[in-house]
């Protein structure tokens, strides 16, 4: 039996702005949330990042952007997408405050933070069908569930002896 | 008594500018100038200085059977020439474009003749002659019914209509077809489907928030309310009453 995720889960925040972020701001919103030492996974989501720089294409050059990476908590992540939300889970709602605070000095508009689920915090078949159920906890969740398919465990996978690589 | 054509009922400004931009009568605020290639190349269907294609020779040599309405009806000049069917197609931002889809439809009705508007939920799209369809871009263009930061032609890949604007006040674009530049200037960089243009074509500044404020045509509540015209929440409820009962009995 499936335990209820009632009071067991860790508070989680979602940040939404106003507007859609450059990955500078991004950026440095993360760097406020980096300090803070209650949070335990952020997640960006936002649109699939356009594929030129504007700069470039205002120069004339197209289709010649370089690859942009956000540092998330240590972690050197590729940016694919144009940040319009962040999810954030916490130690304990404490740091709640310590959020707000970060946003308030890294955004130049407004924004609302809400409180709520976000992030799963149970496998689903996804995660069985892309990854053949072998996500750790602090995984699930955290991957783009929309992104193209590789090695997935059921229909359409490569043929593999023992699924190596899932 | 003759009848005048009231165009859309209510006294707010956003009803009042729903009004002109239907009324042909009204002549539209020139706020850019585009030169013809500027508005051939953003459209991507010919080179600029090629010859329309035609579907059919010109009428005045089809030797047509006469016919009444022909004698009263002037075709358009891209009918006259038998130019093929192009299209341009439009998205704009909720948050205060100076035009919606469903106005742009009804703008091309009472405005021009020989076009075939269709509306979707965040772009519109307007099928004409060749001739005809670039006669209309550059009217619709130049005028106050375009702003270079929340509308923007999309032939393909329109999503944007909903989303949040980035931080520099443009609309989204997946294709960035117009790029705010560092003059403050917006310059389209990629025809409607998203091909590169040989040079860059200058759509001048972007509207400030309150000149929106003052020339959109969109209801919301953190502009003029819908419900804050006391004229256009009846004349909408009164069409849906009578629509649902003729609905459900024809013989009403």
């Amino acid at each position: 039996m499936i335990a209820p995720v009632t009071g067991k889960r860790k508070p989680q925040l979602e940040v939404f702005p106003d507007r859609l972020l450059n990955p500078d701001t991004a950026q440095k919103l993360l760097n406020e949330l980096n300090k803070i030492s209650g949070i335990t996974r952020i997640v960006v989501y936002g649109p699939s990042l356009p594929k030129d720089n504007p700069e470039d294409l205002l120069q004339g050059k197209f289709n010649v952007r370089e690859p942009t990476y956000l540092d998330i908590k240590g972690e050197k992540v590729e940016l694919t997408v144009q940040v319009g939300r962040f999810w954030i889970e916490l130690e304990d709602a404490g740091v709640k405050e310590q959020v707000r605070e970060a946003c308030e000095k890294a955004l130049p508009f407004p924004f609302t933070i809400n409180e709520g689920l976000f992030i799963r915090t149970q496998k689903t078949i996804t995660d069985y069908v892309r990854k053949g159920g072998k996500v750790d906890d602090i995984s699930i969740g955290m991957f783009d569930p929309k992104a193209k398919r590789q090695n997935s465990s059921c229909c359409g996978a490569p043929k593999s002896s023992n699924n190596e690589d899932i | 008594m003759a009848y005048k054509a009231q165009f859309y009922p209510g006294k707010t400004s956003v009803a009042q500018n729903r009004k002109k931009f239907m009324d042909p009568s009204y002549k539209m605020e020139k706020l850019r100038s585009l030169s013809d290639d500027d508005v051939v190349i953003m459209l991507g269907h010919r080179a600029p200085g090629s010859a329309y294609k035609k579907v059919h020779p010109p009428l005045a040599e089809t030797g047509e059977p006469d016919c009444p309405i022909r004698k009263i009806v002037e075709p358009t000049p891209g009918t006259k020439e038998g130019d093929r069917i192009r299209y341009n197609q439009y998205a704009d931002s909720m948050y205060f474009a100076p035009m919606v889809p469903y106005l742009r439809s009804w703008m091309a009705c009472t405005r021009y003749r020989g076009v075939d508007p269709g509306t979707l939920s965040g772009r519109q799209i307007i099928e004409a002659r060749e001739r005809d369809i670039e006669a209309i871009t550059k009217e619709v263009m130049e005028t106050e019914m375009f702003d270079p930061a929340r509308a923007s032609l999309r032939g393909c890949t329109v999503h944007g209509h909903s989303l949040r604007l980035n931080e520099n006040g443009m609309m989204f674009d997946m294709l960035q077809r117009q790029v705010l530049g560092a003059d403050g200037n917006v310059q389209a960089v990629k025809d409607q489907v998203g091909d590169p243009l040989d040079r860059k074509v200058n759509l001048g500044k972007p509207m400030s928030e309150e000149e929106l404020k003052k020339r959109t045509t969109i209801y919301r509540v953190d502009g003029v309310a819908f419900r804050a015209d006391d004229e256009v929440l009846p004349w909408v409820q009164r069409i849906h009453n009578l629509r649902t009962k003729c609905g459900f009995f024809p013989k009403v």
